[in-house]
């Protein structure tokens, strides 16, 4: 019986470190193609032209933050109104139908959600408020639709997780209700929505195929000034450049190198979302 | 006590990477054994002039609906093979035909002398001819009636002509799209039309003709290259220097622009490989070929 639980484990513990060996065989990889082009000029320059082999980052890692920030801030500002709506207010036939129909967003291939953006989006912005269309305000829309089924989910959650004792408190106390979601729950919660807009950070900055869709990346990327500039992110670059480029020329190296960049934006987030958790619950 | 477990655990977690490592490293190579005998097995069993097996093909999206449906009756005529056929483009049709990693790769660009000097042992066969046709959206004013030379098709696709006013046309910005950094369809493009200059900044960047087709097809300020044979009733071709872009233009050497299609494999082909490409160089490849709107090698 001992030998058969001692196997298992052994299984069991051969299975936990090929995950681990997964993560550093990549690591090393990513790391081994991209150093020989990683450099300052790398991440300051201000062209990508691989054909010239100019490789300069900075308009594409900008363009990247631009549309990452203002998606998580556009599925905020939907986002979190709908969890307190959904936690303090709503009966439970409408909490059912708004979460499950919300859920069901997580179930759309992203390249479907990015093909809604390309026909139906990118026209519409191109004849309602101009420019070409591709631009940055649809990457936003086309984002933010795609990290609002999570944020919803795990900003409720916290929010129900506040205790009934601080609502009653706070009642008791003759605040109203408003009072006590503004003053009392949601900076309660707070912490779970941070980790929540974290989260939404990493998903949106590794998130490719629907951006790439309706960002337009252009062919020298600039540092965007508007909205309605289009921009290239660290992921489109990668796809669209990759099957193309020639096995072990700069070109390649560059684009490994971007891949060590995103890497290293989204460990980064990685251990302040870790952070973030920590403190909760402290 | 404790200590013990521990270092019991880290020569586990050795060993288990390293068999790992191993089974990674082995597999392949095993599994790869394991067919070419069974291929060589089934080859040389009689199979000399009955072609049998898995084909692998990748590469340029240009030649992609032409392998596709040759591949489609190729198989219908021979029921023991199977052709899977890919696209990841030019570059990546003769990278993964020199390592092996494809049965055939295809390009519809030369091959360039570093490739050459990369994948020596690459045989190289011309399945067709294609040309490239500039295309703008049909409700476009000058859709039908636009001309240009390579110079000012040249001076668009830079950004030193920007707005349609300056052809004849609208008031309106003119939208440029481009293929990406390595594209055949891009290269050949750049040789004929834009020589050293750059194009245009803001020119958005489309993994493939098809997209190209449908971003011209959805912009009526829009501009685009695509494959001769991706031209259709949804956009309107230009002329360039006054010729219309068809396949007998092409042909007679009225239309400017044209380009060679390769497929290429490693060594000398199979069996199988060869037979395939013999069928796609044959009367009825070519027939789809043409039938594609593109231009049959003879």
């Amino acid at each position: 019986m001992m030998k058969l639980e001692s196997l298992i484990e052994k299984a069991l513990f051969l299975s936990a470190s090929f995950s681990a060996l997964i993560v550093f065989l990549i690591t090393f990889f990513l790391i081994r193609e991209g150093v020989p082009a990683l450099s300052l000029n790398f991440l300051t320059g201000l062209e990508w032209r691989p054909g010239q082999e100019f490789f300069g980052t900075l308009p594409t890692i900008i363009g990247t933050l631009w549309v990452v920030i203002g998606a998580v801030f556009i599925a905020l500002l939907i986002g979190v109104p709908t969890s307190i709506y959904l936690s303090e207010f709503a009966p439970f036939w409408v909490r059912n139908i708004i979460k499950s129909s919300v859920e069901v967003i997580v179930g759309i291939p992203s390249v479907v959600i990015g093909f809604f953006g390309l026909m139906i989006l990118v026209p519409f912005i191109r004849n309602t408020i101009g420019g070409r269309g591709e631009s940055i305000l649809a990457g936003w829309i086309v984002l933010a639709i795609m990290i609002l089924p999570n944020l919803i989910s795990l900003t409720e959650d916290s929010l129900r997780a506040v205790p009934k004792s601080y609502r009653e408190a706070s009642l008791a106390l003759g605040a109203t209700q408003w009072q006590t979601i503004t003053k009392v729950i949601v900076p309660a919660a707070s912490s779970g929505i941070r980790a929540a807009i974290v989260l939404g950070v990493g998903r949106a900055i590794g998130e490719t195929m629907a951006v790439l869709m309706v960002i337009g990346n252009p062919e020298t990327p600039w540092i965007p000034t508007s909205i309605l500039d289009m921009t290239r992110t660290l992921t489109s670059t990668i796809a669209i450049e990759f099957s193309y480029a020639e096995w072990g020329s700069p070109h390649q190296h560059a684009l490994f190198a971007i891949g060590v960049v995103l890497f290293l934006l989204v460990t980064a987030l990685n251990f302040v979302a870790t952070f973030v958790i920590r403190r909760n619950k402290n | 006590m404790r200590s013990r477990r521990r270092k019991k655990q880290t020569t586990y977690l050795f060993l288990g990477i390293g068999v790992i490592i191993g089974l990674l490293l082995a597999g392949p190579l095993r599994y790869n054994g394991v067919i070419n005998d069974l291929r060589d097995q089934i080859t040389s069993g009689g199979g000399d002039t009955i072609p049998t097996g898995d084909l692998t093909v990748a590469g340029s999206s240009t030649l992609l609906p032409i392998t596709q449906e040759c591949a489609n009756l190729f198989m219908e005529k021979h029921p023991f093979t199977y052709i899977s056929v890919a696209g990841g483009g030019s570059g990546h049709g003769i990278k993964s035909a020199g390592s092996g990693e494809v049965d055939i790769g295809q390009s519809s660009r030369n091959i360039k002398d570093s490739e050459l000097l990369r994948y020596p042992d690459l045989v190289i066969f011309s399945i067709g001819k294609d040309s490239v046709a500039v295309i703008i959206n049909s409700d476009n004013p000058l859709a039908g009636s636009l001309d240009l030379s390579l110079e000012e098709l040249g001076e668009v696709f830079s950004g030193e002509i920007t707005n349609w006013k300056d052809l004849g046309g609208e008031d309106h910005e003119i939208e440029v799209y481009t293929r990406e950094e390595g594209s055949g369809t891009r290269e050949v493009f750049t040789q004929y039309v834009l020589g050293d200059k750059n194009y245009v900044s803001t020119a958005s960047v489309k993994p493939s003709n098809g997209e190209m087709r449908a971003s011209v097809a959805n912009n009526k300020y829009g501009i685009a290259f695509v494959s001769l044979g991706y031209v259709d009733e949804a956009v309107s071709a230009v002329l360039i220097e006054g010729v219309e872009a068809t396949v007998e233009n092409v042909q007679n050497g009225a239309y400017p622009i044209t380009r060679i299609l390769w497929m290429f494999t490693k060594g000398m082909p199979n069996n199988l490989e060869s037979s395939f490409i013999l069928f796609i160089q044959g009367p009825e490849g070519q027939k789809v070929v043409e039938e594609l709107g593109y231009i049959p090698i003879y």
